[in-house]
């Protein structure tokens, strides 16, 4: 998230990516672990660079190279400057590269990636993004958004004040199950499907503002009830509450859901809802937590899926069958 | 609010809500806390007279927290060498461990 911010959010990298680049974002958890051609390239591409010799692990960071996969920079900083920098060197070793290193040797044929890295969105589902913030309380009362405190112009210290984001994947069969049915009774609450509803509360409700969360696992989940109230016209109501937490007590999650949808032929058209809560403690990869118990949010918001980033897998779903089957696994 | 009963006591989530007198205490912390959700319908947490919309556009990034969706990232390796082959231009690619495009 502190890339996004101070590096991708700086008009200087966007301008310079945007003209001379094709950019392209991937989660190295997947790519390294590829035995498929696309990850054969990577690990390749990746040989001559400061990431050579990980072996399995993290090849994390920020590559140029050729399309025929010729190495020509790296780069894994938070300093907009050195990104700049490392960018202008690479065009340099670019543009003095003989016509056939900067071209493709041959077809790059079709897109075939090894069968258990493949995630593609459900067909007949719903994506749906799920931000996440954590919030404070201003002097009138309302829950707001941390407020900024002041940082040196070098400082690219990451204090996970910005919204954090991930997609819920809803399958064909699940919207099925969770949009009420013609003639459903208006104003009587029904449970959202259990399937559902655990996915929701592991996978989702998870404090991801400050680095890669750990998921809750089935035993913290302590309270996960949720309802679709129809309205009728193709509208309904969702409440719920949820309650999470680890063994010791040290972290959990604790709050409430309030949302609404709008539907239509077996599908969605609108779903937004918000969860308001409380969470406390933190995890290897998301230190930094506020002590004890502080407000957190959380929106959902079905998805256009209009750009690439938002047909991007959810984060639980590098464990395929856990994330849809989260109550059997 | 402890473990769950063991004798007597009926359970909801784990928890005892009625029964015996090794629960009591218990009980009575459930039964206030219940009555606190159930005040409003509302967590200690939230905000009195803020809407959904309002929350949502609190929580939501909006144009300044999605400034770096402005560069358009491709998310293949295949269609993103593809392009970078037609249009003459070197790939740059953003490889993190979790999606760089969403997963904090």
């Amino acid at each position: 998230m502190a890339d996004r911010e101070f590096v991708f959010s700086d008009p200087a990298v966007q301008r310079l990516i945007r003209e001379k680049f094709i950019p392209l974002a991937m989660d190295d958890w997947y790519l390294r672990r590829q035995k498929d051609a696309q990850g054969k390239f990577f690990m390749e591409m990746t040989r001559e660079s400061p990431r050579g010799d990980v072996g399995e692990g993290t090849r994390q960071g920020r590559y140029v190279f050729t399309a025929g996969g010729k190495f020509l920079g790296f780069n894994n900083n938070r300093s907009p400057e050195r990104l700049l920098a490392m960018l202008r060197e690479s065009l340099g070793r670019w543009e003095k590269l003989p016509a056939t290193d900067r071209a493709v040797p041959g077809d790059l044929g079709n897109v075939v990636r090894e069968a258990r890295y493949e995630r593609r969105p459900p067909v007949g589902g719903a994506v749906v993004k799920v931000y996440t913030r954590v919030l404070e309380r201003g002097a009138d009362g309302a829950l707001r958004a941390v407020s900024e405190p002041e940082r040196k112009e070098d400082d690219f210290r990451h204090r996970g004040l910005e919204a954090a984001v991930d997609h819920l994947w809803l399958t064909a069969e699940d919207l099925k199950a969770l949009l009420p049915k013609d003639g459903a009774p208006v104003g009587v609450a029904m449970a959202v499907p259990r399937v559902i509803g655990q996915r929701v509360a592991r996978y989702h409700l998870v404090d991801g503002t400050r680095g890669e969360p750990p998921h809750w696992s089935r035993e913290e989940v302590k309270v996960a009830e949720f309802s679709v109230i129809p309205e009728g016209n193709g509208r309904a109501k969702l409440k719920g509450r949820v309650k999470m937490e680890t063994a010791d007590g040290k972290r959990g999650f604790e709050g409430e859901l309030e949302g609404e949808m709008v539907y239509g032929g077996g599908r969605l058209e609108r779903f937004e809802a918000v969860v308001i809560g409380e969470h406390w403690g933190e995890s290897a990869l998301t230190a930094g937590a506020r002590p004890g118990r502080s407000p957190l949010g959380f929106a959902f918001r079905l998805s256009e899926g209009k750009r690439p980033a938002d047909v991007i897998p959810p984060q639980a779903a590098r464990w395929l069958e856990g994330y849809y089957e989260p109550d059997r696994n | 609010m402890g473990g769950p009963c063991v004798r007597g006591g009926k359970g909801i989530d784990g928890v005892c809500v009625g029964g015996d007198d090794g629960c009591m205490m218990r009980n009575l912390l459930l039964l206030a806390a219940i009555g606190m959700m159930a005040h409003g319908g509302v967590t200690p947490t939230r905000a009195e007279g803020q809407t959904r919309g309002e929350l949502m556009a609190v929580i939501e990034p909006g144009e300044r927290g999605e400034a770096w969706l402005e560069i358009p990232w491709e998310t293949d390796l295949t269609v993103a060498r593809r392009k970078a082959a037609a249009a003459g231009k070197p790939v740059f690619l953003w490889e993190m461990d979790g999606h760089p495009l969403g997963c904090t």
